[in-house]
């Protein structure tokens, strides 16, 4: 067995990165959610820009997920916005801001579609491309696309952050952990909790 | 909720093909940062109108602008009529922005070698012996060998090194590299095996007598693996043995197999000495072996 090296099956099942790895690394530089809400509604207009930005990726994959368009999207996710700085006064738990913005977002972005219908479907796979990936596609890409995002919805809103995070934006533990405030180990318990619950959401549905 | 029983879920076939999913249906790059400054300049704007517009001519300018130069960059991309939203996302798409798809495997020429050059993209990235990729001023990159992470390739037309080519969004790598994705776990271990794996049928596996259903299947074979990358090709394990697409595995090194799991823990136990693998093979049982 010339040439293989002992490390490459074992490899396979246990390549999980260690728990004690990711403990301790806490790097909480940035004020949490409910301090910029404070100071927006005290009039800093740079507090509110912080939030816009920390939140932008949520109203903008909210409204993507409704929509499939991205130029529509960010029409949408900037209405939310300013829909988020005019009812933020009333807004009773400023810690939930990211729920908040995703559910406005994604209700504006339903009622874009009613005023102005819906985009075209995109070009279908052509069938020569399919048959050759049969096995590997259950189900339609729409289809599949509007399942994913009927369970996202239903997720907690940290659960589908920490997804939207990690596999959307593709960020790193440490990256999340900075633009957060949470520690990497428990966001790491939060994606891994997401995913689960994301699939037993999948697995209710079919 | 117990949080402990789930950490290691992101590693396990399952939570794989959870993220697979998600990255499969992951939204185009957005600009957070631009998109708090448009926010800003509607929310301090309202009620003045002519403010708005003066931001709002300059942007329009300046997508369009950057929208042409990105054309120009990235020549032959017609040939790409997939939208950004359907098709599986693949690689990181560092070189790739919007109003181009995002769907496109980006990768760039490290140092020529004697054999060719050296390629930032290998069999894990969807790549196989023929691809052709394209760059820029009409250079077409084709692959000669591929090793899981990297390949060799040669380069037809003008290119140097950090030249970067792609692979357009419906090619057969995509699909490839997106094939992938489904198997779970690492695909690199496999990749080193020289196979890609899926599942049999439900009811082929049962009547091949597989009481739960559940049968490994080889999808794809490949034949020579680049795995130093100074040096030449090698055959790979599963070619050695003789394995075929469509052959279903039963048992590794005596020990039965139905998941990829237990697929590497048997072939691990089998390093070092006789490797044999029994498969199915159009209703016939055959063993093959290697050294």
């Amino acid at each position: 067995m010339a040439g293989v090296k002992a490390s490459v099956f074992p490899g396979f099942a246990v390549r999980a990165r260690p728990a004690a790895e990711l403990k301790g690394r806490h790097l909480a530089d940035a004020p949490d959610d409910s301090t910029l809400v404070a100071r927006t509604l005290a009039g800093d207009e740079a507090a509110f820009a912080a939030l816009v930005e920390r939140h932008w990726h949520t109203a903008f994959g909210s409204a993507w997920a409704v929509l499939g368009s991205a130029g529509d999207a960010e029409e949408m996710a900037q209405a939310t916005f300013v829909q988020v700085f005019e009812k933020l006064a009333a807004l009773r738990d400023p810690g939930a801001v990211g729920g908040w913005v995703w559910r406005i977002a994604r209700d504006t972005a339903l009622k874009h579609i009613r005023k102005h219908g819906r985009m075209k479907p995109a070009a279908e796979v052509p069938d020569s491309a399919r048959d050759e990936d049969r096995p590997f596609t259950p189900l339609v890409q729409r289809e599949e696309r509007e399942a994913l995002h009927a369970a996202m919805n239903e997720l907690p809103h940290e659960m589908r952050e920490a997804l939207m995070m990690r596999y959307w934006q593709e960020l790193e533990y440490e990256e999340m952990a900075r633009r957060t405030g949470m520690s990497e180990m428990a966001l790491y318990q939060r994606v891994c909790r997401g995913l689960k619950k994301l699939r037993e959401l999948l697995e209710d549905k079919t | 909720m117990n949080t402990k029983a789930d950490e290691g879920f992101d590693r396990t076939p399952q939570g794989q093909a959870m993220a697979q999913l998600l990255r499969r249906h992951a939204p185009p790059d957005s600009d957070a940062h631009a998109g708090a400054k448009a926010v800003m300049e509607r929310v301090a704007g309202r009620g003045r109108r002519i403010n708005l517009m003066r931001w709002l001519v300059p942007a329009a300018t300046a997508a369009a602008a950057a929208l042409i130069v990105l054309v120009i960059a990235l020549p032959d991309n017609t040939r790409a009529p997939a939208p950004p939203t359907e098709t599986p996302r693949a690689a990181p798409a560092a070189a790739v922005s919007r109003g181009v798809p995002a769907t496109a495997l980006v990768t760039r020429l490290r140092g020529p070698l004697a054999g060719g050059w050296r390629l930032d993209a290998g069999l894990q990235d969807g790549l196989r012996v023929g691809d052709r990729l394209q760059g820029a001023e009409g250079a077409v990159a084709i692959v000669t060998a591929a090793g899981i992470f990297d390949s060799r390739v040669r380069v037809e037309g003008a290119a140097s090194r950090g030249s970067a080519f792609m692979a357009i969004g419906d090619s057969a790598a995509m699909r490839r590299a997106a094939r992938l994705g489904h198997l779970g776990g690492d695909p690199g271990a496999f990749l080193h095996l020289g196979a890609v794996f899926d599942y049999a049928p439900y009811a082929e596996a049962r009547m091949m007598g597989l009481a739960d259903g559940r049968a490994l299947r080889a999808a794809e074979v490949i034949p020579a693996i680049l795995r130093d990358f100074a040096g030449e090709p090698e055959i790979s394990l599963a070619a050695r043995m003789g394995l075929q697409r469509g052959d279903v595995i039963e048992a590794a090194n005596g020990l039965p197999v139905r998941d990829l799991g237990e697929l590497a823990a048997a072939l691990d136990a089998g390093l070092g000495g006789r490797m044999s693998v029994t498969v199915m093979r159009i209703g016939q049982r055959l063993e093959l072996v290697a050294r």
